[in-house]
């Protein structure tokens, strides 16, 4: 079983004429991790994975394995598996030859390449189909021919282009969480690139978002959730409210916030934020409906303009007195005593939410 | 329960025109494929029929002569091996020119580039064929531009003889025919997935064995399809082979003509034109055969 390798890229850019594909990144996957490459589409997540990939050339920068620098090596040198988004199974050949195709690029011994075969194709659970061709499976089970075949012959990195992008929901989620536990099972370092976000919190250890060739903030699930750094990731990511408040005073990581209903809050500020402008990032799951005011740090008062009923919980957009928009989930059981055009006393904790540079801001006063 | 449904005199009714109407007429359809159909029953089937009925019918009645005449005498199988041995080699020549042609359309992404190429493979079909042969026996005679290049340069002594020949029919056929094999190539090389080239390197394969293992295999039944196109072509051409061949390589289309217009014996026509027919059927029989075995080919059960 692999062990797993690790990975650097290391100031790597891609220029296609005059367009920064991949402008500048840099970042480190480690021994058997699941990084994912999360971003709208144009991001560049794609052209980096051909980068790492090996099938197209850098313009500059430089990829690491182990510490080797690969960069100059062809996709045929770098010994990645990978699993493209069509799957790109071989039409004219059966499974069994699919999947034992790059064991026999490697020159290895007949009974050998029939039992890693026979094994990989139990780990997907289609011993069955050794013989079928592609064309005679269904989309999930040419998605898992296309999974054993990237890695059969236990490569050093696995390289997951869009992998469930053809797949129905149900299916979908299924894969998600079978991918998970093959890719923990053999512990084989792999980087993903989507742009489904559930895709990458539900699978990914660290998620690396890119907008525009750049990345704008690699972590972990959680904290991209919870400690978005900047209005991208956090309107990118899930739902969000962005209010906008004046930074008056700040003391050893705390800041006096006023915010446009005249009233003041202190917030705990992760980084230093140079411009006064801020925006305070907080989840619709974070704010509640108050029955007093002194219940929560802070209060809004605000009127219910509309519901959307989910299932799970009812989506609450209100509009406050100051002419903020705040969305909120509520559960269905409350939805007897809220109705549309009430006024609503809305509350929520410093805790939950997160302090982000305003941008537009930034450009405004400099 | 079906239960009756009125039309409300309050909405009116939809106005449509005469075309849309004449459309909904039931069986327009069908009398409008009657018409082509037709065609080709009567003015193809039927004189093809005719024609062969020639081979077993005369003023004597039904007769078997002709027909026993093609393997008795040994000109007719002479003149049909040389015919399926001129294809071949025009099939073959044609695939080898056309291949790399039809490859680089494919991988050229500047569309200019891709629509030159695609021109110059096109042109001849818009030039009459018989100015096209004519231009072959200008270029390859004794005197003519080839050969006097040949010996300029120093590779030949003295003039070979390209016409009047085979080399000379093979040369003028694969000109013609190459179009053709370019397209059926082209056709089905555009369908493949360059990104199945890419998973094998990918996965370690060198890019010519990727080409060789992946791209070649897939590209397999557009070799196959144009191969088929030229070949059969090549079996019942006529003016080029009338033109630029000599009497040691007659082909059997000039050898029918020579039957129907010269020796005025139209029943032996028609026993070689039968035999001709037969060979092409077997030939299109066994392609089928290999086609329809194809795994890339094979749908979902």
């Amino acid at each position: 079983m692999a062990l797993g390798d690790s990975l650097a890229i290391v100031n790597v850019s891609k220029y296609y004429k005059k367009m920064k594909a991949v402008d500048n990144v840099a970042f480190k996957v480690n021994k058997g991790e699941f990084l994912t490459i999360l971003g709208p589409s144009g991001s560049g997540k794609t052209s980096l994975l051909k980068l790492i990939a090996g099938l197209e050339a850098v313009t500059s920068g430089s990829i690491l394995l182990n510490n080797q620098d690969i960069t100059s090596k062809k996709a045929y040198e770098r010994d990645f598996g990978m699993l493209f988004q069509n799957y790109a199974l071989f039409p004219h050949m059966s499974v069994f030859d699919n999947i034992a195709y790059p064991l026999r690029l490697r020159k290895i011994s007949k009974q050998e390449i029939v039992k890693r075969v026979q094994d990989i194709l139990e780990l997907v659970h289609l011993q069955d189909f050794a013989s079928r061709f592609p064309k005679q499976l269904s989309g999930g089970q040419q998605q898992r021919v296309a999974l054993a075949r990237a890695i059969v012959f236990n490569p050093s990195l696995l390289l997951l282009d869009e992998p469930l992008g053809a797949l129905d929901k149900n299916l979908r989620q299924q894969m998600q969480l079978e991918i998970k536990h093959i890719q923990e099972k053999i512990g084989i370092t792999t980087i993903c690139v989507t742009h489904d976000q559930e895709e990458a919190l539900t699978m990914s250890d660290r998620i690396c978002v890119m907008n525009k060739g750049r990345i704008e903030q690699i972590d972990t699930p959680e904290n991209l959730y919870k400690k978005p750094q900047n209005r991208f990731i956090a309107e990118f990511i899930g739902e969000i409210n962005l209010i906008r408040g004046e930074i008056i005073e700040t003391n050893s990581g705390k800041a006096k916030v006023s915010l446009a209903n005249q009233k003041t809050i202190t917030i705990e500020m992760a980084e230093e934020i140079h411009n006064n402008t801020i925006l305070i990032a907080i989840r619709p799951e974070n704010i509640q409906i108050a029955e007093r005011e002194s219940q929560f740090n802070n209060t809004f008062r605000a009127k219910v303009v509309e519901m959307i009923y989910l299932g799970e919980v009812i989506k609450t957009k209100t509009i406050t007195e100051a002419g903020q928009e705040l969305t909120l989930k509520i559960p269905p059981q409350m939805s007897k005593s809220i109705t549309c055009g009430k006024d609503v006393i809305l509350g929520w904790n410093n805790d939950d939410a997160t302090v982000i540079p305003d941008k537009e801001a930034a450009v405004l006063y400099a | 329960m079906a239960t009756e449904v009125k039309t409300d005199p309050r909405v009116p009714v939809k106005r449509v025109s005469p075309a849309y109407r004449l459309t909904r007429i039931p069986g327009l359809q069908w009398l409008l494929l009657l018409v082509p159909f037709a065609y080709i029953l009567f003015l193809v089937v039927f004189s093809i029929i005719g024609f062969f009925k020639l081979s077993i019918y005369d003023e004597t009645g039904f007769t078997l002569q002709y027909l026993t005449h093609m393997f008795t005498e040994t000109v007719y199988l002479q003149v049909l091996w040389v015919t399926l041995k001129i294809a071949a080699i025009v099939t073959v020549i044609s695939l080898l020119l056309a291949y790399p042609v039809a490859y680089l359309l494919v991988k050229v992404e500047s569309k200019k580039w891709k629509s030159l190429i695609m021109g110059a493979v096109l042109i001849p079909f818009w030039i009459s064929l018989l100015v096209r042969t004519f231009a072959w026996t200008m270029l390859l005679q004794e005197q003519g531009i080839i050969n006097k290049l040949l010996i300029s340069v120093g590779i030949l002594q003295e003039p070979i003889p390209l016409l009047y020949n085979t080399a000379g029919v093979v040369i003028g056929m694969t000109h013609v025919l190459l179009p053709y094999m370019v397209l059926s190539l082209y056709a089905v090389m555009e369908g493949i997935d360059q990104r199945l080239v890419q998973a094998a390197q990918g996965m370690g394969a060198r890019p010519w064995k990727a080409f060789i293992q992946i791209f070649f295999p897939l590209s397999l039944t557009g070799v196959l399809s144009g191969s088929l196109l030229v070949f059969v072509q090549g079996l019942g051409y006529f003016i080029t082979p009338a033109l630029l061949g000599g009497p040691d390589n007659m082909m059997i289309s000039v050898l029918i003509q020579r039957n129907v217009s010269e020796t005025l014996n139209w029943h032996l026509a028609s026993a070689i034109a039968l035999l001709l027919f037969i060979v092409t059927l077997l030939v299109l029989l066994i392609s089928f055969f290999f086609l329809r075995n194809n795994p890339v080919l094979k749908e979902v059960e």
